[in-house]
């Protein structure tokens, strides 16, 4: 293919032509209305025929990218609940983390997740999280003052031993109190600064003991506006790249959502960390820390559209109750999650090892049935044979039903937009969502969305998704492979089974591929380099923060789908594009 | 239950202790312990009816395309447990709906802070027509044009087609205290419509028929012209209210968490100067700075003053509000709604009612502008904007009175609830000209102190069309009458008491498609998640 051996920014050129030259710049007329966040309102729009033949593929490379020139600045932007939460923990350790307050507190964080695209995106400095985030500092700064483990543990991610002093006049105090300021703010602390904070320490101790004024000191520090945002306004070193200070920075926040750590700040002191083969080691490291291994499974998450997974449905027939089904939408999103870290892990993990997997994490009582293995949050064989390959796994079924049928356009939709990184228009003013006269009283759900979608204001965006959808009919909303669907006969409304049919092409990488069901969709994007450069577009809006439309300037050469992930990430953190200011 | 909604800012700044406002300021008087949990509960309801009309269709945001009037459903976030779309109103309330930005609503943050809506609660059939009179009037008497004690109260009834206590009489029975009484008031000339007597309930129960203008109401058994309002002067300068004593030295009295925020944030204003002083920033980074420290120097302005002063007289007030009227005889009494404020405020500073009661301006029935087709008619949209207006002005006015218990406003502690007592229609376009029970809405201002406010909560009670359903059963407005009152500290022996079938008994409603708690009323209780813990 075209873009073997080239690093992972250098998809971008293929991606960008691929998303820029056709649905985006042409007027779409129907769409999938919404997303995870909208409900179900899956069969509104148009439909592509389930005739086996292919349905329009992605466009074909067009200079189209044009309107899209300029890769956006790294910028300062509010901070993620994710990020928050981690370094809650890394910093102040297990007893402040446990704190309800604490708890509390992370948790009515704004959490910033979307149905589609990723928590960094969000650039406005927003009211509640800023609130939230003073509120949360100073129970810190409390915790700290009065819990000699919470100092303890601070001095510990500090690396410095003056016995979990409140003290920070004498020598030791003021390493502690300087060292702190300094990874907090992911830079030497301003010298004036720091001058505020011992006067206003000193002050504050005169009047009211040392541990209220070291509790002040360590607020003032949390609120600077360095520690409490994604503070990247990097000064330009004399070989005109970003300073080694905010260069550790991204690192630690791309890799972990979290402060640099020890070993890191040392790197960074010392200013190695501009030099790739340093920075390189130092990413994967950081990738298999406990922070790391978790910012995996938060990236894959949002990356596959699951952080906002609908649960099956809580009704007696399906799960009992709403709590359990809301359990196991959680045990299916944290299941695709594992099943990426351990990919990605894995020296020589690539795509197709994801996409293409006979592993499961079934956390669930409901998972473990279905794939015919134990309970466990262990990455282990299914032991169902038609468990072959991701979109198999239940977290890609459970979204929940358009009425009586399954939500074909709705799991299409999902293939084509975070997987492939394909692009669908607008959702029309009006679009007529009753079903054309002629339909059949009995219908599959393919046949259902064939019927529905086929008209011409629907059938040019659903003729984009609906095939990967077709593809996935053969399970049910609760993730159950099924032999026979059961649908309502519209006239007589009697339940009947009618035949699944998974057989379909679907345009992948420019052209068009028969798949027979579910499983070889994910092995046909496992092998395509469409979805790998689309990982690593996704991967770069996560680092840098931005929606999905940009990267059309970089002109590096694109890498195949036989990259790692890890070395995609690898070479993505020493590319020029992480280095830009 | 647990909801991981968004939080508006004065949950952060006042509920959890740690940087200013209430909890700041409650240390910095010395209040005590039990004081704090006393201002947990709602102290006043005020409920401002537009009788007879329905809900407009810009209240509730619709999934497809957003609400008429420009709303953005896409800020309503997923909570899939709990079967509810939650979305904060922040400083533009209009994106949830072109109803929530009008008059103060749409420029006071306290307001903004303040407002709660419940959307997509179910009722029955009956309920949502609002054309049967609770037992205590009928249409034919003239319930439709603004008298208190027939359909205008139906929304307060939990859908009852049949004789009984509507929420506001429960709750007055139970929070007045000897000689205290309920005040209802409309008049024709702002637009209540003509006949406006109405039952005040008091302490024990007992009703009483009372006039509805102003003047008829201070020269009747709350004020009788002016004496209680003496009395209770008298009362106060005994040492029956008082302020407490600043102490010395506030920093020393205060809380480590509030005097770490307070350091914290006179560090930020330190530190704002230099990083905006940098040459390097772009615009977006500029402007990302300042609304940073603008929002730290919000809560810094609040948290000095109460640091220095220990006045606490602008706790969550709006600006320049800070001193509030005292308890003195009302001079003048006139039929406008500034009238109805004054006599109010003379009520609640003297503790002569907890509960008023009022009609709206801009009579119009809904007949003429909703069964007409105002479900798309622009011209019509100002009718029902009337109700969101007049809710604010009476909300606005309780921030400037401080309550002589707390030393803070009286809106954290009062809800002004705004009611139609006919619902609007979802069907599967998103609307229809019918009356349904799909999809009831409450509009709230005020009542932070017992209420999660600032956000619009919805539980989509209609799932076959444009609102698509999360599952579960739904409440129904029976549940959200019940969290009002439970604000106020009731309980279900209050609203149910032993051998009756509860407050409000469902009547055999279905939402389509969705299960709908119908079980005896008696087992239902508040809707989990909106009152604070």
């Amino acid at each position: 293919m075209q873009f073997r051996n080239a690093s992972p920014l250098g998809r971008v050129w293929w991606l960008c032509a691929a998303l820029c030259g056709g649905y985006a710049a042409t007027a779409c007329t129907g769409s999938v209305a919404g997303n995870n966040n909208q409900g179900e309102d899956d069969g509104s729009g148009g439909g592509a025929g389930g005739n086996d033949t292919a349905p329009p593929g992605d466009p074909p490379v067009a200079a189209a990218c044009s309107a899209r020139t300029g890769r956006p600045a790294w910028q300062i932007s509010t901070n993620t609940a994710f990020a928050a939460t981690n370094i809650v923990a890394q910093v102040f350790g297990p007893d402040a983390a446990k704190d309800a307050q604490v708890k509390s507190m992370l948790a009515n964080l704004p959490v910033n997740l979307k149905a589609k695209g990723f928590d960094t995106e969000n650039k406005a400095i927003a009211a509640q999280f800023v609130d939230g985030y003073v509120a949360l500092a100073a129970r810190l700064a409390t915790l700290a003052s009065e819990q000699a483990s919470v100092r303890g543990a601070i001095e510990s991610f500090l690396g410095t031993s003056c016995n979990q002093t409140t003290d920070l006049e004498g020598g030791c105090g003021q390493e502690v109190a300087r060292k702190f300021a300094d990874a907090f703010e992911r830079e030497p602390v301003a010298s004036e600064d720091f001058d505020y904070f011992v006067q206003a320490y000193k002050a504050n101790k005169a009047k009211y003991q040392a541990p209220k004024a070291y509790a002040g000191f360590l607020a003032s520090v949390m609120l600077s506006a360095k520690s409490a945002l994604r503070y990247d306004n990097a000064e330009l070193t004399m070989a005109g790249t970003i300073d080694a200070a905010t260069m550790g920075s991204r690192l630690a926040m791309t890799l972990t959502s979290a402060l640099p750590d020890q070993a890191l700040r040392e790197k960074i002191a010392d200013g190695s960390i501009l030099k790739a083969e340093v920075r390189k080691d130092e990413a994967k490291r950081l990738l298999r820390t406990d922070l790391g291994r978790q910012t995996l499974r938060h990236f894959a998450e949002q990356w596959l559209n699951l952080s906002l997974l609908k649960s099956p449905p809580g009704a007696p027939s399906y799960v009992a109750t709403n709590e359990e089904s809301a359990l196991v939408a959680a045990a299916a999103r944290q299941e695709v999650g594992a099943l990426f870290e351990n990919v990605v892990l894995k020296d020589g993990g690539t795509l197709r090892d994801f996409m293409s997997t006979d592993d499961v994490v079934p956390g669930h009582d409901w998972l473990a049935k279905l794939y015919g293995a134990s309970k466990s949050n262990e990455v282990k064989r299914a032991g169902a044979t038609d468990r072959h390959g991701l979109l198999t796994r239940v977290a890609f079924s459970l979204h929940g039903a358009y009425g009586d049928y399954l939500p074909i356009a709705h799991r299409g939709y999902g293939v084509k937009v975070t997987m492939l990184c394909g692009t669908i228009g607008a959702l029309p003013d009006k679009v007529d969502t009753t079903l054309p006269t002629d339909a059949p009283d009995v219908m599959s759900s393919r046949q259902f969305f064939e019927k529905l979608t086929e008209r011409g204001s629907c059938i040019g965006c659903h003729a984009a998704m609906n095939p990967y959808g077709y593809a996935m009919s053969a399970f049910s909303v609760t993730g159950a492979r099924l032999a026979k669907e059961q649908v309502k006969n519209r006239k007589t409304l009697q339940m009947v089974d009618v035949d699944v049919r998974e057989q379909v092409n679907v345009p992948v990488d420019t052209v068009s591929r028969s798949v027979a069901d579910a499983s070889a969709l994910s092995d046909v994007i496992g092998d395509s380099d469409q979805a790998a450069a689309c990982f690593a577009h996704r991967f770069d809006q996560f680092a840098v923060g931005v929606k999905e439309d940009f990267l059309c300037s970089d002109d590096e050469k694109a890498p195949s789908n036989t990259l790692s992930l890890q070395d995609t990430i690898l070479d993505y953190v020493t590319s020029s594009a992480f280095s830009a200011r | 239950m647990s909801w991981k909604n968004a939080m508006e800012r004065r949950k952060f700044l006042s509920g959890l202790g740690m940087c200013s406002t209430l909890p700041f300021l409650e240390t910095v008087l010395g209040r005590k312990v039990a004081h704090a949990q006393a201002a947990n509960k709602l102290k006043r309801l005020i409920i401002v009816s537009q009788s007879h009309m329905a809900l407009g269709y810009h209240r509730i945001p619709e999934f497809a395309k957003g609400a008429y009037g420009g709303a953005d459903p896409s800020l309503l976030k997923v909570d899939m447990a709990n079967g509810v779309r939650i979305g904060a109103f922040g400083s533009t309330p209009g994106k949830l709906g072109g109803f929530y930005e009008q008059g103060a609503l749409k420029s006071n943050p306290r307001l903004q802070k303040e407002m709660m809506v419940v959307n997509g609660l179910a009722m029955n059939y009956s309920g949502a027509q609002g054309h049967i009179s609770d037992g205590n009037g009928s249409w034919s008497a003239g319930g439709q044009s603004g008298k208190f004690n027939t359909r205008t109260r139906f929304a307060l009834s939990g859908s009852l087609s049949g004789p009984s206590v509507t929420i506001d009489n429960i709750i007055a029975k139970k929070i007045h205290t000897s000689g205290q009484r309920s005040m209802f008031m409309g008049s024709s000339n702002w637009g209540g419509g003509g006949a406006d007597t109405d039952e005040s309930i008091d302490a024990n129960g007992a009703i009483q028929a009372l006039s509805g203008n102003t003047s008829n109401i201070y020269n009747g058994p709350i004020f009788d012209a002016g004496k209680k309002v003496t009395a209770a002067m008298q009362k106060i300068g005994a040492g029956g209210m008082t302020t407490p004593a600043v102490p010395s030295d506030p920093l020393a009295a205060m809380s480590t968490s509030d005097f770490a925020s307070l350091m914290g944030l006179r560090f930020s204003q330190q530190e704002r100067k230099r990083l905006l002083g940098q040459k390097s920033l772009s615009a977006n980074d500029k402007r990302s700075l300042e609304q940073y420290y603008d929002l730290l120097n919000e809560s810094l302005a609040t948290a000095e003053k109460g640091a220095t002063s220990g006045s606490g007289g602008s706790a969550g007030g709006i600006a320049g509000a800070t001193v509030s009227p005292e308890c003195k005889p009302l001079a003048s009494q006139g039929g406008d709604l500034a009238s109805f404020n004054k006599l109010m405020g003379v009520a609640f500073l003297c503790d002569l009612s907890r509960i008023g009661y009022l009609s709206v301006g801009s009579y119009q029935d809904h007949n003429t502008v909703w069964h007409a087709g105002a479900d798309g008619d622009s011209s019509k949209v100002g009718t029902f904007n009337t109700l969101a207006v007049q809710v604010a002005q009476v909300a606005e006015f309780l921030t400037t009175l401080i309550d002589p218990a707390t030393g803070r406003d009286m809106l954290e502690n009062s809800i002004v609830i705004g009611i139609t007592n006919c619902a609007a229609a979802l069907n599967t376009d998103g609307r229809d000209t019918s009356h349904s029970y799909h999809d009831f809405t409450y509009f709230s201002v005020g009542g932070s102190a017992a209420l999660k406010n600032g956000n619009m909560y919805d539980f989509m009670g209609y799932n076959n069309g444009k609102r698509p359903a999360v599952n579960g059963p739904i409440p129904s407005v029976n549940q959200y009458l019940q969290t009002i009152a439970a604000g106020f500290g009731l309980t279900a022996a209050d609203w149910s008491p032993a051998g009756g079938k509860g407050f409000g008994p469902w009547m055999s409603s279905v939402c389509a498609g969705r299960p709908v708690r119908s079980d005896d009323a008696a087992k239902t209780g508040p809707i989990p998640g909106l009152l604070k813990a």
